[in-house]
């Protein structure tokens, strides 16, 4: 159900604008709107409010703030509770009764401050230690890769050295230079190869330091791409600056483990202070933020918003109760020519709603039109199961909710998505139970008694019953549309709703007699009625287009019956499996494989078909797009 | 020869082809925009999914050919 709305405008004196902006976020019922798009704005000669500087550089402190706090959180260890004799929960406790202004100046100037302070401080320098330790262990692992040359360098004394990486598909290349290093330093060189690795092939290579520009611009040109050691990490041989990198590399993550333990103790002391006080910022910011949704005259500004019809009256107690009557509000009922612009919300039973997030893939409704989630609970259900139709399929299906609720028992998504899979497993173990099919023809084999329908040894009659539900639910849709046509006062519009249905059905029942061979004459005759009133409401042209969309429609529904007969023929495929190998095991393991793809196949297709059947077929008979969410002022 | 056999999997084997030519055209262009916009994963999943009414409707065929 879509929620009414009502329009409400706020009036009050300019002073009293930042609390009054505090209370409605505390409501949590207010959709705000920029007060240039309220049709009142023009006539009023009001002007959209602009901050004051003061406010301006409040919240561009608190932004700043804000900024350094969910850093700080980030980078703070979680604590699982913290001992509340701590000077952080002292603080905290003193200070969660101040409000959200007070808390600012807590952050900015009080012992928090300098609790931030210490930690940005922290995180900064292991940052600064983890890009050290980055570069370090870089360079130490290409020098342990040449650790025999310990033995044979004794001195780097004005010497440079140069690592390099050759690709493996031009291992020649690594000769190549080798060979010209020694021609153009005349023999005073080394050169080291490493192993092969799927990095390429590492090599060393040493000359002395007054050929270096020679050797660059000779030997590596533009093909090797050398790595210099960076000078800092330079000592005298090549042992040392080895084992100078060792013991680096050991230092700097002693370092890191102190400021870890520093990192610790801070988020042990301050973290739930932290998380408080980022929490009243974020309500200070979006007060501020949300002045800019106001319009001023003289000493007096204004709100214009929408809330749900049921939530005005308790918004105007808790105005009344706070601002004693210096706060005014009214409120009215929209006009069609306004729903354009009012929010919506829908608002549905629990066995509805997971079906909301499907309709939020696309847009919601436009207000004034029809939720279809109600149906949406029903009919996708139902073909989900008229497709799938097997009690073995659907008790894994059923176990498939389970899991998601076992991983993710505190995702509402999670609830919702579990709620939305077991009732496709309900109707899809009951269809199973009309069709006789428990892992396609198990039902039969283990005697579980006579199907009362067995799709696939009448498939045409599932196809006309299949397009004569697809008639139905059209019909459904036609009628649906006439009522939201009514309700925006066209006359011409439900009438055209009208002339669709008829055309829905009459086209259904002709479809549904050359199929199943009855007799045609009647149904060709409510054709052609439909036709004509067709024609007299919407023209030839729309009659044109809309017949054979029409036709195809109805028809597109008979992949309900296509997609069921491919999954109960690759089920008893899976049966047929020992048969077709000869063999009991190899059988075992073709039928588990062939079950395996049919539950996949069962889950992807009937989803993807059922909703295309509801979003392209159904939708498209009374659904209007463009619904602006409804989206309240909150702190969160 | 049996030509309603034949018939039936020209009806399945052509709308395969097309159905298959289709998809790879609209994955193709589906995964492009999605990696600009997030938030049209639905929708392109529905249209996907229509290109295989052909394949689909082919198999109608075929059934009522075989049943013939």
């Amino acid at each position: 159900m879509i929620v009414p709305m009502e329009r409400i405008r706020l009036i009050g004196p300019r002073r009293l604008a930042s609390r009054v902006i505090s209370a409605l976020y505390r409501a949590e019922v207010l959709h705000i709107v920029q007060p240039t798009l309220d049709p009142l704005f023009p006539i009023s000669n009001s002007t959209p409010l602009s901050l004051l500087e003061e406010e301006k550089t409040t919240l561009s402190a608190v932004n700043k703030l804000l900024g350094e706090i969910q850093l700080a959180l980030s980078r703070l260890p979680e604590i699982v509770a913290p001992p509340p004799s701590l000077e952080g929960g002292a603080i905290e406790a003193e200070i969660s009764e101040k409000g959200d202004e007070e808390r600012l100046l807590e952050v900015s100037k009080g012992p928090l401050s300098e609790a931030l302070t210490s930690i940005l401080d922290a995180v900064r320098e292991e940052d600064g230690l983890d890009g050290e330790i980055k570069e370090v262990s870089v360079y130490l692992r290409l020098f342990k890769e040449f650790q025999p040359l310990l033995a044979r360098i004794t001195t780097l004394s004005r010497m440079e050295i140069a690592g390099l990486v050759f690709s493996r598909d031009h291992a020649r290349s690594c000769d190549d230079v080798e060979k010209r290093l020694e021609e153009v330093t005349q023999g005073a060189c080394a050169f080291f190869r490493g192993k092969s690795l799927e990095s390429g092939i590492l090599a060393v290579a040493l000359y002395p330091q007054s050929q270096g520009d020679e050797v660059r611009k000779r030997v590596f040109r533009d093909r090797v791409r050398p790595i210099h050691i960076p000078e800092r990490f330079e000592r005298d041989t090549y042992a040392s600056t080895l084992r100078w990198l060792i013991s680096q590399e050991n230092e700097l993550k002693e370092k890191r483990k102190e400021i870890e333990e520093i990192l610790s103790d801070l988020s042990r002391r301050w973290r739930p202070a932290l998380v408080s006080s980022e929490a009243a910022l974020h309500r200070l910011a979006l007060a501020i933020a949300a002045e800019s949704f106001l319009a001023e005259k003289e000493a007096a500004f204004w709100i214009s918003g929408w809330v749900p019809a049921c939530e005005r009256s308790s918004l105007g107690r808790l105005l009344e109760l706070e601002f004693k009557g210096a706060v005014v509000l009214y409120s009215h009922s929209p006009e069609p020519d306004e729903y354009p612009e009012v929010p919506v919300q829908l608002k549905n039973p629990c066995w509805v709603a997971p079906y909301e997030h499907l309709i939020e893939w696309f847009s919601p409704p436009a207000y004034g039109t029809a939720d279809p989630s109600p149906l949406l609970a029903v009919t996708i259900p139902l073909f989900f199961g008229l497709i799938l139709g097997d009690v073995g399929y659907a008790a894994i299906l059923a176990g498939m909710a389970w899991l998601l609720l076992r991983l993710a028992p505190r995702r509402p998504v999670a609830l919702d998505a579990a709620r939305i899979i077991l009732f496709c497993a309900i109707s899809s173990a009951l269809l199973g139970v009309l069709y006789g099919e428990f892992f396609g023809g198990l039902w039969v084999s283990l005697g579980l008694g006579e199907p009362a329908f067995q799709r696939k040894e009448h498939p045409q009659l599932f196809l006309v019953g299949v397009v004569f539900l697809g008639a139905v639910h059209m019909v459904l849709g036609n009628l649906i549309g006439a009522w939201v046509e009514y309700k925006r006062r066209s006359l011409r519009g439900t009438l055209g709703k009208f002339c669709d249905t008829a055309l829905v059905a009459s086209a259904a029942w002709t479809g549904s007699m050359l199929l199943g061979g009855g007799n045609l004459s009647p149904a060709l005759g409510s054709l052609g009625v439909a036709f004509v009133l067709k024609m007299a409401t919407s023209g030839w042209m729309e009659v044109v287009l809309e017949t054979p969309r029409t036709i195809s429609s109805i028809f597109s529904y008979g992949r309900i019956m296509a997609l069921g007969l491919a999954s109960v023929i690759l089920a008893d495929l899976a049966q047929d499996a020992r048969g077709m190998t000869g063999n009991v095991l190899a059988g075992l393991v073709l039928a588990l494989c062939l079950h395996s793809l049919n539950v996949v196949l069962g889950l992807y297709s009937p989803i993807v078909q059922t909703l295309r059947l509801h979003f392209v077929e159904f939708f498209g008979r009374f659904y209007a797009f463009g619904g602006v969410p409804y989206s309240p002022l909150r702190n969160r | 020869m049996d030509w309603k056999v034949l018939a039936s999997a020209l009806a399945i084997g052509i709308t395969a082809i097309a159905t298959a030519y289709a998809q790879a055209k609209i994955g193709a262009a589906a995964v492009g925009a999605l990696v600009e916009k997030k938030e049209l994963s639905g929708v392109m999943i529905i249209l996907i999914a229509i290109p295989e009414t052909m394949v689909i409707l082919g198999f109608v065929v075929a059934v009522l050919l075989l049943g013939r």
